[in-house]
């Protein structure tokens, strides 16, 4: 998969469904950098985050299992990742961190990740 | 045994210099430098002076009682204040225009059209094009679906958005459109009126929009409403995407808010200035008065009440009323300051011109005998007050390897800046004048738009660098540095202050470049061009040449690019400026406390 197009990979557990992943791709959608999902048997974020950051041209990468969604980068450690927040609260969080995984993409400041708290 | 403490009580800092007299000679044993307790020159300070001089001791490995007798400074009576005033002001009448920069607008390209609310879409029939505005009620793929839906029977050219969805809706549409997003007072957009939008490509800025000319080929626009759309096209120049719509009693103006005229007071004659006139005028009026007794502002204008303000922040600090207070210095810069404009839709800033002004206001002698009675008191050691802090401070700065007399000294606090020179044959002259440390911070903070003074001061004191990746940093110079552990993410790619207790992320979305040139020119403005008017003032001849060595103290000498700034603009008068070293050891510290230890081995030897 290395050999894809320049994307921010999203590796996924199998049972998340695409509504879930909805407000997330949205968020990577509106910074303009394209991304690519797939889904996986694994339950550990920080596995699916790091596999999927070692797979994607950009060097970043985003896991999604078990309430939680993981940023990191090909440069960190597995048990090390850039970024770790619950996943599907409701609110905008979840375009926030889409938003901000393209942002790293990008080089250009973060959003806050809980704006008002 | 002979030992002293000469103690130098400042308004960030006592400092202390302990020394030991053995026959001839004075041995300096120890310093200490510790943050002042309480406003200077009030009771609160000793607390403060008896702890310095504990560590002082420690360090000498020496105890309280080997003390023969303390020498405090006879402080220099003067304070400063710090007040900025803008000049002019953008208003906007009836919301004819947005001009802003959204992180990721929609589409490309102009379109021109009549507002239409996208509820109305739907039952909406007409040949004109249209320009659909959507409040964030209406997710993006309700507006793309809405938008697809009326593009069958009616011309749409353009969207105005209050979401930050402009580019979703964008890869959701048929037919593209320009799209600016962002727009937070979205309810103030006028529907029903002939509107022009335009987005440019990334890394470009808007073209026709800023254009007076695109403007009137858009608008069908005569001679005379060209002249008029002059300031509208004006405030629209560098944003990305830009909303122009044209109502009856629409405007943009530039308005000149009345700044008022200053007086400067002197012996026998005044001089009136108009603020509105610019920093030149103002110094140059400054300059015509000799021996400026005091300095007003015109009532009822804005730098009338802005000297006012100052007065009576004086008043209170000196327990005097604000009429007794004489401002007997003062220094303006012309500053540029972002300011909200009134009337804007979608959080516009524009540049607005100000004027910047530092006073200084002569205050009684502090109340540094009732101090040292205090002090002599609680320790049982006698204290006296030694001589005028300037002497003090010039005897200290002679210790600074290769100095010599004729040497003019200059001390560039928070509050005032100090100069003296000392002769030949040992007379001197001191002088302060106002703008310092504050005057710089307070230009840091309005030029960068800051909201709180803090952050101010971190920039004007210590250097930047931009987080690049998760690992590395570029600093001001262009040198990267490396880090095992990954940066935090509130850092990431965003400008930091180079704090010694770690790097601190800046909230403004400036580069790098702009926020070091907002500092070094701030610097520049005020401690250059203090630095070249003190030493005018305390030279025998009026002239900056005839003084062969500056040497800079206290607390601003410690930055790390003033010295340098400093030095760079006295190197064309062929003066030799730089850092005092004094004693050879303690850095630009440590000047007046040394000076009075000094002064008192001096005084016993002669007797």
């Amino acid at each position: 998969m290395i050999d894809g197009p320049p994307a921010i990979c999203v590796h996924v557990h199998e049972a998340t469904t695409d509504a879930h992943l909805a407000d997330l791709l949205l968020g990577i959608e509106e910074e303009g950098v394209p991304v690519e999902v797939s889904r996986h048997d694994h339950l550990n974020p920080l596995v699916l985050a790091h596999d999927a950051a070692v797979t994607s041209r950009l060097g970043i990468g985003l896991g999604v299992a078990l309430d939680y969604v993981v940023i990191t980068t090909d440069k960190l450690p597995e048990h090390r990742p850039y970024v770790a927040r619950y996943f599907a609260r409701g609110g905008r969080a979840d375009r926030i961190v889409g938003s901000n995984a393209a942002r790293i993409v990008k080089r250009i400041p973060l959003r806050d990740f809980a704006p008002g708290t | 045994m002979g030992m002293v403490a000469g103690i130098d009580i400042g308004n960030a800092t006592t400092e202390v210099a302990l020394a030991e007299r053995r026959g001839e000679e004075l041995v300096f044993l120890a310093s200490s430098t510790i943050p002042t307790t309480g406003i200077k020159g009030t009771e609160a300070n000793i607390k403060g002076v008896v702890h310095a001089l504990r560590v002082a001791l420690d360090r000498a490995g020496r105890s309280m009682d080997h003390v023969e007798v303390i020498r405090i400074n006879e402080a220099a009576p003067v304070i400063g204040d710090v007040a900025m005033e803008t000049i002019t002001e953008t208003i906007i009448t009836e919301s004819t225009m947005i001009g802003h920069n959204p992180a990721t607008p929609g589409g490309l390209g102009i379109g021109v059209g009549t507002t239409i609310s996208i509820d109305d879409l739907a039952s909406a029939s007409t040949a004109e094009p249209l320009i659909v505005v959507a409040d964030h009620s209406h997710p993006h793929d309700d507006v793309a679906r809405r938008l697809n839906h009326a593009s069958g029977h009616l011309t749409i050219t353009g969207a105005i958005m209050q979401a930050d969805d402009g580019n979703l809706v964008h890869n959701r549409l048929h037919t593209k459109i320009p799209i600016v997003d962002e727009v937070s007072l979205i309810d103030k957009v006028p529907l029903g009126m002939l509107a022009a939008i335009e987005v440019a490509e990334v890394g470009r800025i808007v073209e026709t929009l800023s254009n007076p000319f695109g403007l009137a080929t858009l608008f069908g626009l005569d001679s005379g409403d060209t002249k008029q759309v002059v300031p509208l096209a004006r405030s629209l120049v560098g944003n990305r995407s830009a909303v122009v719509i044209k109502t009856p009693a629409g405007d943009v103006k530039e308005r000149r808010i009345p700044a008022g005229t200053l007086t400067f007071r002197g012996e026998n004659r005044h001089v009136d200035v108009d603020v509105d006139r610019g920093s030149e005028e103002i110094m140059a009026a400054a300059q015509q008065v000799r021996h400026v007794e005091d300095i007003v502002g015109e009532p009822g204008t804005n730098v009338g009440g802005m000297m006012e303000k100052v007065r009576v922040t004086m008043g209170q600090l000196t327990n005097h009323s604000p009429r007794d207070i004489r401002i007997t210095d003062l220094l303006a810069v012309d500053t540029q300051v972002p300011q909200q404009v009134a009337g804007g839709i979608a959080n516009e800033f524009s540049m607005e011109a100000a004027v910047g002004i530092a006073v200084m206001v002569k205050t009684d002698r502090l109340q540094m005998q009732r101090i040292a009675t205090d002090m002599a008191a609680e320790l049982g050691i006698p204290v006296e007050v030694g001589g005028v802090e300037a002497d003090m401070a010039i005897r200290g700065a002679l210790t600074t390897p290769g100095t010599a007399v004729p040497l003019a000294i200059l001390d560039i606090g928070a509050g005032s800046t100090d100069a003296s020179v000392m002769h030949a044959d040992g007379s001197g002259t001191s002088i302060h004048l106002a703008g310092a440390g504050n005057m710089v911070t307070l230009m840091i903070q309005s030029e960068l738009g800051l909201d709180s003074w803090d952050a101010a001061e971190d920039i004007k004191r210590y250097p930047l660098a931009r987080v690049e990746t998760v690992f590395n940093i570029r600093h001001e110079d262009g040198t990267v540095q490396f880090f095992e552990e990954p940066l935090p993410p509130h850092a990431y790619a965003r400008v930091v202050v180079l704090k010694p207790e770690g790097m601190v992320p800046l909230d403004i979305d400036l580069p790098l470049e702009t926020i070091r040139q907002v500092r070094v020119r701030a610097k520049e403005r005020v401690f250059v061009t203090n630095a070249v008017r003190a030493l005018r003032k305390v030279s025998p001849t009026a002239n900056v040449r005839d003084i062969d060595f500056v040497v800079l103290v206290g607390g601003s000498a410690l930055d790390f690019e003033i010295p340098q700034l400093v030095t760079k603009a006295l190197a064309e008068y062929r003066v030799v400026a730089g850092r005092a070293n004094i004693r050879g050891t303690e850095g630009p510290r440590n000047a007046v406390a040394t000076g009075l230890a000094l002064s008192w081995a001096q005084e016993k030897g002669a007797r």
